[in-house]
């Protein structure tokens, strides 16, 4: 027996004490939780308007998860960028997007679908949990789709427009929470409308540059 | 009920091959992958906890899985912006401590 099968059986060992103690944890856990939230939360949807409990604690009851994880979105894109401008090493790289998915046909098929789910998640989403999430990920695909295309020309500029649209989302969500908060009103549909709308633009934008963002390194 | 027996088990399972692939793997874009895997596994977890309630299917935790996920994909595209800076820097895929005297990785 060599040390190498040694090491393996060592370290399966471990693997599977692990996996025993995670699922005795979980297996385990106490059955009946001090505060119900669910019968809370279901108390409590009667004065959302909203027929769908996910979207009512998505918008109602958790929007400050939604400010939280929509700047660490943001967080994110500023870390990439800065690792991007840290030292420019110019990558000399030649793409090539020739694939048969790129042809024109299944180009314009797949832009039908784009535009058919876009279509289908903005009629079905207010009855269904589908909120802006999905809707701004299916724009980063149709973008990133629309920019792949063109990908060997020079990327986003770091200008004051892309950085404006890309903090805009934070921007005015931040805005609201606090001026909501701050006001001691409750969420107006409008309102909600509003944020939606930051919430779209931020993450499609954010998940273009997450793919896309090749700063243009000659100028 | 039989699901919350099947499905944390399934789940802790991927887990601890995430562990295992991070730890252990010195591939930079397998660790990343890994932690996804551990991440996927916490989501599947989180999603078998949600049925336990009945009758009503508990939608607490299927919010705090939508927030996790866009923290998921922030997280993975800066460790894979990371990573192709390391890989710009150094021309190869895994952190320096991870090679031997040749240069070769572990």
């Amino acid at each position: 027996m060599s040390i190498y099968s040694v090491k393996l059986i060592f370290i399966i060992l471990l693997l599977s004490i692990l996996e025993l103690g995670l699922a005795s944890a979980v297996l385990f856990m106490p059955d009946a939780p001090t505060i119900n939230l669910t019968e809370v939360m279901h108390e409590q949807l009667a004065t959302t308007n909203m027929t769908n409990s996910l979207s009512a604690i998505i918008v109602h009851f958790r929007s400050y998860d939604i400010l939280l994880s929509i700047s660490c979105l943001f967080i994110a894109i500023v870390g990439i960028w800065t690792i991007f401008y840290s030292t420019p090493i110019i990558e000399k790289t030649e793409y090539d997007y020739d694939t048969p998915l790129m042809q024109d046909f299944p180009r314009l098929i797949l832009l039908v679908i784009f535009v058919v789910t876009i279509a289908y998640i903005l009629w079905r989403g207010a009855e269904l949990a589908i909120i802006a999430f999905h809707i701004g990920a299916v724009l980063a695909g149709i973008a990133l789709f629309i920019r792949l295309k063109q990908a060997t020309k020079p990327q986003i500029k770091n200008c004051i427009f892309v950085r404006l649209v890309l903090s805009s989302g934070l921007l005015v969500f931040a805005t609201i929470a606090f001026s909501v908060t701050a006001a001691g009103y409750e969420f107006s549909n409008s309102l909600i409308l509003l944020t939606e709308l930051s919430i779209i633009i931020l993450i499609a934008f954010s998940l273009l540059i997450f793919f896309m963002a090749r700063p243009n390194m000659n100028n | 009920m039989a699901d919350f027996v099947f499905l944390p088990l399934v789940s802790m399972g991927v887990f601890t091959i995430g562990v295992y692939a991070l730890i252990l793997d010195t591939d930079l874009l397998r660790k990343i992958m890994a932690l996804n895997f551990m991440a996927s596994s916490v989501f599947l977890l989180l999603i078998s906890i949600s049925s336990r309630s009945q009758p009503a299917v508990d939608a607490i935790p299927h919010g705090f899985i939508l927030v996790a996920i866009v923290i998921m994909v922030s997280l993975t595209a800066l460790a894979l912006m990371l990573a192709r800076r390391i890989y710009q820097i150094t021309g190869q895929l895994y952190l320096l401590e991870d090679e031997n005297e040749t240069g070769e990785p572990l």
